[in-house]
């Protein structure tokens, strides 16, 4: 029936009421003014008539009220019917929304925790590359020291050298001055041989000439003698300086090898130094992008959280509202099939709470080890918090704003 | 009679042979020239060669003023030539020709010293046969285990070698 039809309805019937209600106020009225009060009869009459007129028209009140209740009723009863259709929809759109939000937290909550094994990896990483880089850095030193050393050590080999040369040359000069000293023995030693040639043409008187060239010859060979000794002396030590000589050269050589090595070793361990370093910037981005990660995963968390609470809420309001409906129900006379309220979740909060409680410490020195001994207390206080019927977000989850402060 | 003759001859051939040498060497060999016969010893100067003459014919030098003709004795005895050292030396010789006494020089490897052989050091040369004439080998003198062979000079410069020297100087 049109909501209109409906008005026009329950305005005439109250118009219809009023209407016999003042005509028999009047009729009632007519006969009471008009009529004696000693007829007896008359006023017996009179009365019987409006009794009779008074219970027809309340009658026909009643069974016009009557009529129109159930007229009334039915539609209310199909709203109401259409209304706890409705709330049943809400009522299992929050279930979903419910559980909804717990796949959410739970999804938080194993996202967290993987964030925080790879802020575990990042923290070795971070501290191995710490290290490759101070090893290199001392390396780069020690390179430094033995580059100095060699340097050093080629200075020494330099004048070692020159020094050798010196002695070459030393050891020339008196080569040649020994040669002199031989020339000047030979010579001597024909000078003497003259002398005996010239004593023998002399004969007799040039014995005692004879003699003295004999002993000059002996000098002469004397000297030849010494010569020579000094000449093999000088000849080995111009071996040994020779010797000498080429390994100097030799030893610069391994030298010059030696700085070869060194500087390609130095030009390495540059390298590796600097890839330590862009090693240790990415990983201080990666860092901050973990840790903008475990931000936004605690958002999520709280907003699962709050969105559990606030499903929570809708359906306690709408256990509250289909209680009065059922009441209503009652009243109007309507059957209404209300199932009972919710599924049973007071363990899924615990999984909420625990990533909300999960202080997830991203690129810090010491692993985050206490944040897991929150979950046990916090899931027993969620589940106290749950049976109490408004549930606020700020209760169930126990942030405190000291917590607040680590981050 | 005979004996004692030929002792005699022998002795007096010994005494001849008796006297100072002066020692050189030769490629390894050592050889003895009597003193009388030696005039000077020098060492190694320049040679002017001369055109046209035997190979062992060095040439000549001069020897404070005097032009002395040279002669290379290994190329002389035949044996192979090798290059001169610091103790090459130049003997000069006298050598009495039919025109008067003349010098020559020979070129010996080195010079050694002079020593007075005894007759009873010296040996008569070995017949090597028939054919290889040894006059020029005056004997071999025996000393400190080796021998040295003691030449007649005169002897080594035969009558070509003389013609062909006079020619130069």
């Amino acid at each position: 029936m049109a909501k209109g039809n409906t008005k026009a309805k329950i305005g005439v019937s109250i118009l219809v009421h009023a209407g016999m209600v003042a005509v028999m106020g009047i009729v009632a009225y007519y006969q009471l003014y008009n009529v004696d009060s000693s007829d007896v009869a008359a006023v017996n009459s009179y009365l019987l008539i409006t009794s009779i007129l008074a219970v027809f028209f309340i009658g026909v009140s009643v069974f016009m009220g009557i009529f129109f209740l159930r007229k009334v009723a039915a539609p209310i009863g199909e709203s109401m019917r259409g209304v706890a259709d409705i709330l049943q929809n809400v009522s299992s759109g929050s279930d979903q929304v419910f559980a909804s939000a717990q796949q959410l937290a739970e999804g938080s909550s194993s996202q967290a925790s993987s964030l925080e094994e790879t802020s575990s990896s990042l923290e070795e990483l971070s501290s191995m590359t710490k290290q490759n880089a101070d090893n290199a850095s001392q390396a780069r030193a020690m390179m430094q020291d033995a580059g100095r050393i060699v340097e050093k050590v080629n200075r020494h080999m330099d004048d070692m050298a020159k020094a050798i040369a010196e002695i070459t040359r030393s050891s020339e000069e008196t080569g040649k001055i020994i040669k002199t000293i031989d020339e000047i023995a030979f010579q001597t030693n024909l000078l003497a041989l003259n002398a005996a040639v010239e004593a023998a043409r002399a004969g007799e008187a040039g014995a005692g000439f004879a003699v003295v060239a004999d002993e000059v010859r002996n000098l002469a060979m004397r000297s030849a003698e010494a010569a020579k000794n000094t000449s093999e002396l000088i000849e080995n030590t111009m071996k040994a300086v020779k010797n000498g000589n080429e390994l100097t050269s030799s030893t610069q050589e391994a030298f010059k090898d030696n700085i070869t090595a060194s500087t390609k070793i130095s030009q390495l361990v540059d390298e590796i130094a600097t890839a330590s370093q862009e090693q240790a910037h990415g990983i201080a981005q990666i860092n901050r992008a973990v840790a903008e990660m475990d931000k936004v995963v605690q958002q999520a968390a709280y907003s699962a959280e709050s969105s559990a609470a606030a499903a929570e809420s809708m359906n306690t309001e709408v256990s509250a509202l289909k209680k009065w409906m059922q009441g209503l129900a009652e009243l109007v006379g309507a059957e209404l099939r209300i199932s009972s309220a919710g599924t049973p979740r007071p363990a899924a909060s615990s999984a909420t709470r625990s990533v909300a409680a999960r202080p997830a410490k991203v690129a810090r020195q010491a692993l985050p080890a206490p944040a897991v001994k929150r979950k046990a207390p916090a899931g027993a206080a969620a589940g106290a918090a749950l049976k109490k019927a408004p549930a606020r977000p700020e209760d169930v989850i126990p942030f405190d704003n000291d917590e607040f402060k680590d981050f | 009679m005979k004996t004692a003759a030929a002792a005699d001859l022998q002795e007096e051939r010994t005494n001849i042979r008796e006297g100072k040498y002066l020692t050189f060497t030769l490629a390894d060999e050592e050889y003895g020239i009597g003193i009388l016969k030696v005039k000077e010893i020098i060492g190694m100067i320049a040679v002017t060669s001369v055109p046209q003459t035997p190979s062992h014919v060095k040439g000549v030098i001069n020897l404070r003023g005097k032009v002395i003709p040279v002669i290379d004795l290994r190329l002389k005895f035949g044996l192979p030539a090798m290059d001169y050292t610091e103790r090459t030396c130049i003997i000069v010789i006298e050598i009495a020709r039919n025109n008067g006494r003349i010098l020559i020089g020979i070129l010996v490897d080195s010079v050694s010293e002079v020593l007075n052989i005894k007759g009873a050091d010296i040996e008569d040369t070995p017949n090597f046969g028939t054919e290889l004439n040894t006059d020029y080998i005056l004997g071999m003198a025996k000393s400190a285990g080796k021998i040295k062979i003691l030449l007649d000079i005169d002897r080594v410069m035969n009558a070509e070698d003389m013609a062909a020297l006079e020619k130069t100087v």
